[in-house]
């Protein structure tokens, strides 16, 4: 069994900031996971310069994991716990994500926004997924490959997209119907967006004899969404420099 | 003949009595629904235990049935401050008999905390997996469950003082973290149901609003953790207004 686990990390000027700005801290904590666990890591940083911005190149995925039995596709706002358990053990030959219902407007619009590409399709929000953090068996590499297809289509359309409601996430949602595909859902531990939303940042302020934040605790991958740039470089800056001890081979 | 119940508690306030209004229209909205689904809704009104909060008068719920010589088969104890959508599915088929709650998915300050406090200074470091702590405002259970219940009411009784003793030092929750650690510590099989049967926190995600949005994404508003909400002022406002809207938008065009 050979696992991957692919993040794309391009800094491009389209952003005001550097991806590697943040990307150096994710890189750090997967480098070590992958070693640990003896799974391969393929980390992009060259722009295909067919597409508009740099997140389409995770498309590529499809052309990029051959000889890869399972695989995981993580942004590179996310950072790996030390010691977080094995994902690849989680399945079979599902595709597995956490269901993303920390703001349901912004979902709700999200799906209404790029239905109209999909006039006959629906989207049970129960099974809406959060695109940061997948993990899937290679049978399902197809979908990026249709999800390119999609894009080339419509470039210009979602190169100019102004209608918010994210890039490639609701985009792979609707694939995933399309296909008839129901995302095995894990738990939120797995991905764990939004989490100043969630109140997770703190730690125990009550008994104070272990002030490890909460989402060091209770989180495998730590997925620093929903707050600005700057914050997030500062957030992982600090958590690699609070936990960087933990990652010694 | 037994069927399915309804179960809330509705004990009023004699120094409150207009906080009671909109919690009579949670009775109502779930009597609607009831009449839809062939079950039936049991309210209890009255103190059973003076020196017992309400809140944890749930737990009293299979005693109260069987004292009133009312059959059962399944039961779903439910808050009073929420209201549940007129068109709602049944959901008692979807438990496959099994307890069932809802993720309490808000603010995990509070539940991690809640959780270790209880850990540390009840359970004797017993602790579970955080994703599986459930809101109790919405559960369903069966006979299986009426020992478990017998249990948590009993370690209530004896445990009263630290239980009174810790929610005014931690302020971490009251029924619903007890109800956890025994689900949990007695292996019970827990089926966690999706959000949409018991939406909590529905400020944090942003679906409070003026236009209902929440109505459009799930089955039961449970109108709780909303911010800047004092005596409970927003929550009945929200329970009104949404009431209404129901009434107007549902209910009057099936009584025409």
């Amino acid at each position: 069994m050979k696992n991957l686990i692919y993040i794309v990390t391009i800094d491009h000027p389209s952003s005001k900031y550097k991806n590697s700005d943040y990307s150096q801290y994710c890189l750090n904590t997967w480098k070590y996971w992958c070693d640990m666990n003896d799974v391969d890591l393929q980390v992009i940083t060259k722009h295909d310069e067919r597409f508009g911005k740099p997140i389409w190149n995770k498309e590529l995925i499809y052309e990029r994991a051959e000889g890869y039995d399972k695989i995981g596709v993580v942004d590179s706002d996310t950072m790996v716990k030390w010691d977080s358990p094995n994902p690849f053990d989680l399945f079979d030959e599902e595709f597995c994500g956490v269901n993303d219902i920390a703001n349901m407007k912004w979902m709700d619009d999200s799906i209404k926004a790029y239905g109209k590409f999909f006039p006959d399709l629906e989207i049970d929000y129960y099974q809406y997924i959060n695109a940061g953090v997948l993990f899937f068996h290679k049978k399902h590499l197809h979908i990026f490959k249709e999800i390119l297809d999609f894009y080339f289509d419509n470039q210009e359309e979602l190169d100019n997209w102004n209608k918010g409601g994210g890039k490639e996430q609701t985009i792979l949602n609707y694939h995933l119907v399309k296909n008839n595909i129901k995302p095995k859902l894990i738990p939120p531990s797995w991905n764990l967006f939004a989490i100043h939303k969630k109140e997770m940042f703190q730690g125990n302020w009550q008994i104070q004899e272990d002030p490890t934040p909460f989402f060091i605790k209770y989180g495998n991958i730590w997925h620093f969404t929903g707050i600005s740039l700057q914050d997030r470089i500062d957030l992982m800056r600090i958590t690699w420099e609070r936990f960087r001890g933990e990652y010694v081979y | 003949m037994s069927t399915n119940i309804v179960f809330t508690v509705n004990i009023k306030n004699p120094d409150k009595p207009n906080r009671s209004t909109p919690y009579d229209l949670s009775i109502k909205s779930w009597k609607d629904w009831a009449s839809k689904n062939d079950c039936e809704v049991f309210v209890l009104d009255q103190w059973i235990y003076e020196e017992m909060n309400p809140n944890w008068h749930k737990l009293l719920v299979f005693d109260l049935l069987e004292s009133s010589d009312i059959e059962y088969d399944q039961i779903l104890i439910v808050d009073s401050d929420t209201i549940i959508h007129p068109n709602a599915p049944n959901v008692f088929e979807t438990t496959d008999n099994k307890f069932c709650a809802v993720h309490n998915d808000g603010s995990y300050d509070w539940v991690c905390r809640s959780l270790e406090t209880y850990s540390k200074y009840v359970f004797k470091d017993y602790m579970f997996d955080v994703w599986e702590y459930f809101n109790s405002g919405f559960m369903i259970v069966n006979g299986k469950h009426k020992d478990l219940f017998r249990d948590i009411r009993n370690f209530y009784l004896t445990n009263s003082n630290l239980l009174k003793q810790i929610q005014e030092n931690f302020g971490v929750g009251t029924d619903q973290p007890i109800i956890n650690f025994f689900v949990q510590k007695n292996n019970v099989d827990l089926k966690l149901l999706p959000y949409k049967w018991n939406m909590q926190d529905m400020f944090r995600k942003e679906i409070l609003t003026p236009d209902f949005l929440f109505t459009k994404l799930g089955w039961v508003y449970h109108f709780n953790a909303i911010p800047e909400n004092p005596d409970s002022s927003k929550t009945v406002y929200w329970m009104n207004k949404t009431y209404k809207f129901f009434h107007i938008s549902f209910y009057r065009d099936s009584n025409d």
